[in-house]
């Protein structure tokens, strides 16, 4: 297994009028392709501008970072699923879905399929021609995700996706997403201030402290593949999440008295 | 239906009549009609309120349309009978019967000097469509006040809207360009162009023609579209823009696919409300200098004092601007695809 994403003592500091800004302190990680893997912090830890800058919309001011290309040419190298809606409110859920695959120039036919096929996958077909403020919040991010895996991205990076929807959507629907990656076993970043997500989710979870954020710890999980809900009451579970838990409780302690 | 609010409204009613009849008697409608009037507004609103709980839902629709139409004709009944008993002057207020008998003639018979009508020569309309069709009636139009108005003031808006719209993006795509240009466009935007209508007379060869009141229509609507659309821009939420790069929008696709869109909403908006202003604009030149025009006949009843004719002109402006409003909320349910669900909301 080659190692994907790679950084090392990565740092990002913004410099304005007011003074110097650490929003990442020291990021150190190393992603293996085709591992799943969980980014946990506070709120405040700048993991979302670490995704950022891992996307390639934003640079690190210090540090070596570098993602190693496949060998397709035509393949793009990540694409995100954001926090919010992202998804374009002109454009129709098949339309959007198409999107990565109309910028780049594949044909109306060809890529109309491919974005049905993935709507069938996640239940939305009947709703191939509706506009994104006639679906639910739920059905919003199912699109999001399907229009970046769609796009057939190397690495598949998402920022708290679910973070805005309810507790049984999310449920549902990080079921419905593993099922997805086992299809493609893509390499995947997820950042998410949810231990439990993190845990149910990942090969690996990685806890970034109060800002400035470090990545302080790895944690590899064991938990066994495929999960379900049900994986969430197991005594594996439980006692993985006691143990980040110990040390996350810290860094959430520190960032609320950071915002004191 | 609730026995207790039926039982209410039938001893409100007889009471509301009789309180008038009391406020007639005591000579109260000849002195103190206005407050006669309010109170008189006041209660029967709370009658139509208290009746209308009562409606069965069948007709809750329709009751609420009735309502609607009710009280414009209600007050207009009552401006005619105030103006015909000589409770409010009708040499300022008219009676509404007197204003469009006066539309009537304003349509029909010719105004002295600029030798036409509203509508041109409307009397000839048979005839002419018999000998030329279509396009001989619409001659005989194209001679008429309403048409001069029209044309001004939609040239003016398409001249200013182009323009405006490709600098306004442009200015909220560029921040060198939007900080060079920023201050001189704000400190311009707040000079009624009334007032630089004289100087772009002096700019034209023909000063008197149309040309000079299309420019400062143009004018008007160049710099508050500009400004508007440069917000548009800037006001798009920066999530898209960031998705746009990230699923490889980049340069002009990225404008005609995610900037162009996301502001589009916003720009319509905007062009509204500039609409409106060019209307403001071109009715105030046709006041100082016009020959020809809606706005031109309003002024010229003014001189000669015959005050129904120009609030017959008053509702022809208001019937160009319904006509206009509704041709841009057409082009708007055309452009905007995915809002056109919400447009009958």
């Amino acid at each position: 297994m080659s190692v994907k994403i790679r950084c090392q003592g990565c740092q990002k500091v913004y410099r304005t009028a007011e003074g110097e800004f650490t929003a990442i302190g020291d990021a150190t990680l190393q992603i293996e392709e085709g591992q799943f893997v969980c980014i946990v912090g506070p709120s405040g830890c700048g993991k979302s501008t670490l995704l950022k800058i891992i996307a390639g919309l934003d640079y690190f001011t210090a540090g070596e970072f570098d993602v190693r290309h496949g060998e397709s040419r035509d393949q793009p190298i990540n694409n995100v699923v954001f926090q919010e809606y992202a998804i374009f409110p002109w454009r129709t859920v098949l339309e959007n879905v198409a999107f990565g695959l109309e910028m780049r120039g594949i044909s109306k036919k060809i890529r109309t399929e491919i974005a049905r096929e993935w709507l069938q996958k996640v239940g939305l077909s009947k709703f191939a021609n509706y506009f994104p403020d006639q679906i639910s919040g739920g059905m919003k991010q199912r699109v999001a995700i399907i229009r970046a895996l769609a796009n057939d991205p190397e690495i598949l990076l998402m920022d708290e996706p679910l973070g805005a929807l309810d507790a049984q959507s999310r449920l549902l629907i990080q079921e419905e997403l593993l099922k997805l990656w086992d299809e493609t076993k893509k390499t995947v970043l997820y950042v998410t201030h949810s231990l439990d997500e993190a845990i149910f989710l990942g090969d690996e979870v990685l806890l970034m402290s109060a800002n400035p954020g470090r990545i302080i710890k790895r944690y590899p999980i064991t938990i066994e593949r495929p999960r379900s809900i049900n994986t969430m009451n197991t005594g594996d579970f439980t006692r993985t999440r006691s143990e980040i838990w110990e040390k996350l409780a810290v860094e959430v302690g520190r960032s609320m008295a950071n915002q004191q | 239906m609730n026995p207790e609010k039926s039982i209410k409204l039938s001893v409100q009613i007889p009471l509301f009549l009789l309180l008038n009849l009391v406020l007639y008697f005591l000579d109260l409608w000849t002195n103190q009609a206005l407050m006669c009037l309010v109170i008189d507004v006041i209660i029967f609103g709370k009658i139509v309120n208290d009746a209308m709980k009562l409606v069965p839902v069948r007709y809750k629709k329709s009751s609420e349309r009735f309502v609607t139409l009710l009280f414009p004709i209600l007050l207009l009944s009552i401006w005619e009978i105030f103006a015909s008993t000589g409770k409010i002057n009708p040499t300022w207020f008219p009676e509404p019967t007197k204003i469009l008998a006066s539309l009537w003639e304003l349509i029909t018979v010719p105004e002295k000097f600029s030798e036409t009508t509203l509508l041109g020569r409307p009397w000839m309309i048979l005839e002419r469509y018999q000998e030329q069709g279509l396009e001989g009636v619409w001659k005989l139009i194209e001679e008429g006040h309403v048409w001069a108005t029209l044309y001004r003031v939609v040239m003016g808006f398409v001249i200013g809207l182009v323009p405006a719209v490709f600098c306004g993006f442009l200015m909220g795509m560029n921040k060198t360009i939007r900080l060079m240009f920023d201050s001189i466009l704000s400190a311009i935007y707040v000079l009624p162009k009334i007032a630089i209508f004289p100087i772009v007379m002096l700019v034209f060869a023909d000063p008197f023609g149309d040309a000079p009141r299309i420019a400062v229509v143009a004018l008007s609507v160049f710099f508050m579209m500009t400004i508007h659309t440069m917000g548009a821009v800037q006001n798009i939420e920066g999530i898209y823009i960031l998705a746009g790069h990230n699923y490889g929008a980049h340069g002009l696709k990225l404008f005609f696919k995610v900037i162009l869109p996301g502001s589009l909403p916003s720009i319509f908006s905007g062009m509204r409300v500039a609409l409106g202003m060019a209307l403001i604009v071109i009715i105030a030149v046709e006041f100082l200098r016009a020959e020809k025009g809606v706005g031109y006949l309003i002024y010229y009843n003014w001189e000669i004092l015959a005050p129904e004719k120009m609030y017959a002109g008053l509702i022809t402006v208001m019937l160009i601007g319904i006509l206009t409003t509704l041709v841009l909320k057409l082009l708007q349910y055309l452009a905007l695809p995915w809002k056109r669900h919400s447009l009958f909301k």
